[in-house]
């Protein structure tokens, strides 16, 4: 099983979501984060804004789903400009994949 | 080391602190999060307006007078009704701990959050490869000690 960590931009959420679900993935959790990234933030003029606000998606999964669900995250979150609507945009988002080794229903005690 | 991801009902936050609190775990670290699990965060409750006959015991509850007639209400039951949720409010729990504590605390988590019900949680063991106690500097093992 791996755990998916996707942290992506709070508007594209519910796109990423549906795309999911038309993939049969509907099990996850949300957070509400915020963040910056390699480009430390963006400049407004004389502002700097150096956290983000984003939203991080928790999603575990048997290993041979995983590959399949970061492609169906990545094309979904990805934006881009008018003319090239897949082209991306700095501030989409990153992606973070990491082992589980057990997991529990607490309901029914299974492993 | 391992780290332990628990999911849980945000009512059972407490409970689940004094346990961990009488098991001698004492870091760890919750955050409101929402989720969905198997069931698309569906709920189901008995829908007042659509019923359907009931067929068992019947028998019996005409013999006891508990049912008159065809018309008593008690003839007829509620149908369960799927409500559509969506994401639903839970806590999420991280608790480092060494190797072989893991079982003992995995244990006492499903024991407080089990109600038998939807909606309990689930429970996640990853890896972890290091900790660092900030203050002192300290490594490993003597971080979480």
């Amino acid at each position: 099983m791996k755990l998916i960590r996707a942290i992506i931009r709070p508007e594209s959420t519910q796109r990423v979501i549906e795309a999911l679900e038309k993939n049969s993935i509907y099990a996850m959790t949300r957070m509400n984060v915020t963040g910056r990234g390699k480009a430390m933030g963006i400049t407004q003029g004389p502002v700097r804004y150096t956290e983000m606000p984003k939203e991080m998606l928790m999603i575990v999964l048997p290993d041979d789903v995983v590959t399949k669900a970061i492609r169906v995250i990545e094309t979904a979150a990805r934006t881009g400009t008018k003319d090239y609507p897949a082209s991306g945009n700095p501030g989409d988002g990153k992606i973070f994949v990491t082992d589980v080794e057990e997991s529990y229903t607490i309901r029914t005690n299974e492993k | 080391m391992k780290e332990i991801i628990a999911i849980i009902r945000t009512d059972r936050v407490e409970p689940t602190k004094g346990t961990l609190e009488s098991i001698g775990v004492k870091g760890i670290t919750i955050s409101h999060v929402i989720g969905r699990g198997k069931q698309r965060g569906t709920i189901r409750v008995p829908d007042p307006e659509s019923t359907v006959r009931r067929e068992v015991g019947v028998y019996i509850m005409q013999q006891r007078g508990i049912i008159r007639d065809a018309d008593d209400p008690k003839y007829h039951v509620p149908v369960q009704k799927e409500i559509d949720l969506g994401f639903l409010p839970k806590k999420m729990i991280m608790i480092v701990v060494n190797d072989d504590e893991v079982p003992l605390v995995v244990n006492a988590l499903i024991q407080v959050n089990r109600s038998g019900l939807q909606g309990d949680g689930k429970i996640f063991v990853c890896p972890m490869t290091d900790a660092v106690r900030i203050r002192t500097g300290e490594r490993g093992n003597k971080a979480l000690s």
